[in-house]
């Protein structure tokens, strides 16, 4: 069984009442983000949770690791500056910080008119799940042609197949993020997925041809 | 089958039923020149978008600088939506109360008329 770490804080906030605040590791997110209003160390928690997953996200979209640093970094900037207008009945945290995320990335390829996703150059360095046999069959050509496909969709289907394959988020919070139904979000991964398989196959037919 | 049905079965094989092709497949034996394909993308796809991991000093370093970092420090508060979409929205709510009212005052005008 995993042990519940725990750890006491004082934050400038607290401290400066006077109060001690004790920051449960395990709490929920939306109890974390009340807390983080006046405590960093349980902002820090929340940082711990989700800066992979914001990294990831940044990084898939913008296909450089300097821009995911620093656009990953703004994210979490934003998030401390808003925290005060954060209310747990809203969205859930993740989502909320998802959304911020998601409009730096829409202003910087605005700001800056790029339109490379996804890391193409680096295919290389990315791991390979080799220990899964029928991924074993699947060659890097193949591989490589569907990132070309990928970074050809709209941005909106960029952003639904990272946030369902590379976040392994489950449909509802993907929702959340995205602003749309749990149906919506079903349906326009399926048709996705049919546009991919249609592109792929339309150029393999053009590469024998 | 069709394309609502697909969609929700492609979405409980993301959820639930991934690395099981067979299992699934069996299930849905009479869709399986359907499904195949659609799987074949979804076994390629995993193995495209993996999660990459941020160097451990960037990690470090962030933590510390937004642990410490004073409030003057930080960016000003900034909306969730951008200011262009919130204006559409009120600009679309407007139009749409216009036609409203429009609509009521041509109705009750041609009640009266009536």
């Amino acid at each position: 069984m995993q042990l519940a770490r725990q750890h006491d804080t004082r934050s400038e906030a607290g401290a400066a009442k006077g109060v001690e605040l004790r920051v449960d590791c395990t709490e929920p997110d939306e109890v974390l983000a009340e807390r983080a209003k006046v405590d960093r160390e349980a902002f820090g928690i929340l940082y711990e949770r989700h800066m992979r997953r914001i990294y990831n996200y940044v990084y898939y979209r913008t296909g450089s690791v300097a821009d995911a640093e620093d656009l990953t970094a703004r994210t979490f900037y934003q998030a401390l500056s808003n925290l005060q207008r954060y209310r747990v009945q809203g969205v859930p945290f993740s989502a909320w910080l998802f959304r911020i995320a998601h409009n730096l990335v829409a202003n910087w390829h605005r700001d800056s008119g790029r339109h490379r996703t996804l890391p193409i150059d680096g295919l290389a360095e990315l791991p390979n799940p080799t220990d899964d046999p029928p991924l074993v069959a699947e060659s890097s050509e193949e591989r490589l042609e569907l990132r070309r496909v990928i970074a050809r969709l709209p941005a909106d289907r960029q952003q639904l197949l990272i946030l369902k394959f590379v976040e392994q988020m489950p449909n509802a919070e993907i929702a959340a993020v995205m602003g749309r139904t749990e149906g919506a979000v079903k349906a326009l991964l399926h048709r996705t997925i049919e546009s991919l398989k249609t592109q792929l196959t339309a150029d393999k037919a053009g590469k024998k041809g | 089958m069709s394309q609502r049905v697909l969609a929700e079965v492609v979405s409980q094989y993301l959820e639930v039923g991934a690395g099981r092709d067979e299992d699934f497949l069996a299930i849905l034996g009479g869709y399986r020149s359907e499904l195949e394909p659609l799987l074949g993308i979804i076994r390629l796809l995993k193995s495209v978008l993996v999660p990459v991991e941020p160097s451990a000093s960037f990690a470090a370093a962030l933590k510390a600088r937004l642990i410490t970092m004073p409030v003057e420090e930080l960016p000003p508060a900034t909306p969730l939506y951008p200011k262009r979409l919130v204006l559409g929205a009120v600009a679309f709510g407007s139009l749409v109360s216009a036609a409203a009212v429009y609509l009521i005052y041509s109705r009750a005008r041609m009640a009266r008329a009536a």
